[in-house]
């Protein structure tokens, strides 16, 4: 758990030629924030690293996370680690247009989106586990 | 096998020749020597993490992107990739 953005540091720096965007959590970059410090060292020029940050460990039961009420600051942290790019947004409008500045910039960029804690009813998969296993292996390999 | 530049040199070598041209690790004692190789190495790609468990993730994406890859783990760090408990047996 928690490994999304250092996936992403894995695929971005073997495939160079492609954009790689993570989507994350708060929940998941907390108990891997050593990953924003690897990131901001070996920067790599094609990711996008955009973590949600409701505040919630809202999956697992709704428990508050560390971020609840601003406590911490992933944004602060990711610019402290030395990420270059970090932009901080809590509206749709601010988000789009972070967004479309991470796309088109060609260096390792992040956007620290605190949204509502709102989900789905449940969080169960409609895909059988061993097929989850292959998926995403498979839709790499067709991008070649 | 002791850690020595000379072992390590060999070591390095059969990583080479295997294909592998990225290596993510934990900077330590015993991989002092492989790693100074790898990092000047213009042919490889090193990152070195905070922590061992990222570079299981970098290693897994490196792995989906196609690319032989290796990561090195020495003692502990072999232990800290293992979930805590799984060696934990009760006493007989």
């Amino acid at each position: 758990m928690g490994l999304a953005s250092s996936i992403g540091l894995g695929l971005a720096l073997n495939l160079p030629h492609e954009k790689v965007v993570v989507l994350d959590g708060d929940g998941s970059v907390l108990m891997n924030l050593g990953t924003l410090t690897t990131l901001a060292r070996y920067r790599p020029r094609n990711m996008v690293h955009v973590i949600f940050d409701n505040g919630s460990l809202l999956s697992t039961g709704g428990f508050a996370s560390h971020t609840t009420s601003g406590i911490t600051d992933l944004g602060a942290i990711a610019r402290g680690a030395g990420v270059p790019h970090v932009a901080s947004v809590s509206t749709l409008y601010d988000f789009i247009e972070a967004a479309a500045n991470a796309f088109e910039c060609d260096d390792l960029s992040l956007i620290h989106a605190r949204v509502e804690a709102v989900g789905p009813d449940h969080y169960g998969m409609d895909l059988k586990l061993p097929e989850n296993a292959f998926r995403f292996a498979r839709c790499i390999k067709n991008k070649e | 096998m002791t850690v020595s530049r000379e072992n390590s040199k060999l070591l390095y070598q059969g990583i080479k020749d295997a294909g592998i041209r990225f290596i993510t690790a934990l900077p330590e004692t015993w991989l002092v020597y492989l790693l100074q190789m790898a990092e000047s190495d213009p042919e490889m790609c090193l990152v070195e993490v905070a922590r061992e468990e990222e570079a299981v993730g970098i290693a897994a994406g490196a792995y989906f992107a196609g690319a032989p890859n290796l990561l090195p783990a020495a003692r502990h760090g072999i232990g800290l990739l293992h979930w805590p408990g799984a060696g934990a047996q009760p006493a007989p």
